[in-house]
């Protein structure tokens, strides 16, 4: 009974103590815990999702429609290299190389939502890869250019001339993308070779003077009989 | 009047704690899968481009060391593959038997080797499993495809510029110089016609008369 007691008044006396000891061991084991990995950007499921959609594919015709048409809201940037873009580049574009993608510079660009921003590079490798970072950073209106400039040489600048026994529609497009080159300054050599074919035509040889051998005039006849 | 306050002052104090806890236990649950690496080292990694592989180098390694994985669809997979490839397409990334089994290759240090229609198709699994922190996974830049009864491989170099741009570009825009003079085609000569004149009736002397 006293030991019951005195455990009583012991447990009483330093009841505050026994709490504090208690809370403070209570914090030590939560260095116990696994290290919480705070995770950048979205979910691994909802970037699984975005991945698999094709949305983002924007086809050569429509990039040219809408920068045949000045469309303001596009923005469009090329991945490559600074050589590879001072080589070339599709008209109005920004140079952001795909290594200086997250650069302090440079991040404005494609982190933002009044343009619809149409990234491009060579295929569409590097584009789709700085598609994936933007996206999963969860940056909004970006778009990758499907096949890039290689599909771009081979759709707009030089189309395949449709076989003869497609349908009109193929026809039809090959003309428009012939003539949304021709905005990019393709087939200027065409015109004049155009040109040359009707001058062909007109520089016709002169008619040949028609040799005339006169007919040999009759002789006179002496009238014959007669009185 | 008093007590009663008191204990339910401490009650609500007593809930509140509680609910403290309880909160800061469900927040601590990890999600299942989570980006391990963050951007900007997948941008490094990417711009390395040690994670890409051409056929060649494919076939020299053994095959004991990687496995080879075909992120294309079931249904393509099925009629053609390459050999001892394993069919995952994207969508099943987060089956618990895919987790088990890339856990698996992680653990035993082998190589996953991806590769589907075409790189592109292989890049956003590679970008996918990289993030989630498989650091040994490569991709094979090859284009895929079943045509003539067949499987077929073909290397695929990846950002390889078609044609020179700038070149081509030039070419098609740059004004000819001068417009070819067509030189006139010279009429052929034509040999004159050989005239030959009709004999001449004799003069005949006039017969009879008065």
């Amino acid at each position: 009974m006293s030991k019951r007691y005195k455990s009583k008044k012991f447990l009483a006396k330093r009841r505050y103590t026994i709490l504090a000891i208690t809370l403070i061991a209570l914090a030590g084991g939560l260095v116990l815990l696994p290290k919480h990995i705070a995770n950048e950007g979205i979910k691994p499921e909802l970037f699984v999702k975005n991945v698999m959609s094709s949305e983002r594919f924007i086809s050569t015709d429509l990039l040219a429609e809408k920068l045949v048409n000045i469309d303001p809201s596009v923005l469009l940037i090329d991945t490559r290299s600074e050589k590879e873009f001072n080589e070339f580049a599709l008209p109005n574009a920004i140079n952001i190389p795909l290594k200086n993608l997250l650069d302090d510079d440079y991040i404005g660009f494609i982190d933002q939502d009044i343009y619809d921003v149409i990234l491009y590079s060579n295929d569409s490798f590097y584009a789709n890869q700085a598609w994936m970072i933007g996206n999963r950073l969860g940056f909004k209106n970006m778009y990758v250019l499907e096949g890039g400039l290689n599909k771009w040489f081979s759709t707009i600048i030089n189309p395949k001339y449709p076989e003869e026994t497609m349908p009109r529609e193929a026809f039809e497009l090959y003309n428009l993308r012939k003539a949304t080159g021709m905005f990019f300054g393709v087939g200027v050599i065409d015109i004049e070779r155009e040109r040359e074919t009707t001058k062909k035509i007109k520089a016709k040889p002169k008619p040949v003077k028609k040799k005339v051998t006169p007919k040999p005039k009759k002789k006179k006849r002496v009238p014959e009989g007669g009185c | 009047m008093k007590e009663l306050e008191r204990t339910k002052r401490i009650s609500i104090s007593a809930v509140l704690f509680l609910l403290v806890i309880i909160i800061a236990v469900l927040a601590f649950k990890q999600p299942k899968h989570i980006f391990v690496n963050n951007t900007e080292t997948t941008l490094q990694k990417i711009i390395a481009k040690e994670y890409i592989l051409t056929l060649d180098q494919f076939n020299a390694i053994d095959s004991s060391q990687y496995a080879l994985i075909d992120v294309r669809r079931n249904f393509e997979f099925s009629k053609g593959h390459l050999n001892n490839a394993i069919n995952i397409s994207i969508h099943q990334a987060f089956n618990e038997n895919t987790t088990e089994f890339l856990r698996n290759l992680k653990n035993g240090n082998k190589t996953i080797i991806l590769y589907g229609k075409n790189p592109d198709e292989a890049n956003s699994a590679w970008m996918l499993l990289y993030q989630l922190g498989y650091e040994n996974v490569k991709i094979l830049s090859v284009k895929t495809e079943f045509t003539d009864n067949k499987f077929q491989v073909k290397n695929s170099a990846i950002e390889k510029p078609a044609v020179n741009f700038a070149q081509v570009m030039k070419k098609a825009t740059e004004k000819p110089k001068k417009i070819k003079v067509i030189k006139k085609v010279a009429p052929k000569k034509v040999a004159p016609k050989k005239v030959i004149p009709k004999p001449k009736k004799k003069k005949r002397v006039p017969e009879g008369g008065c």
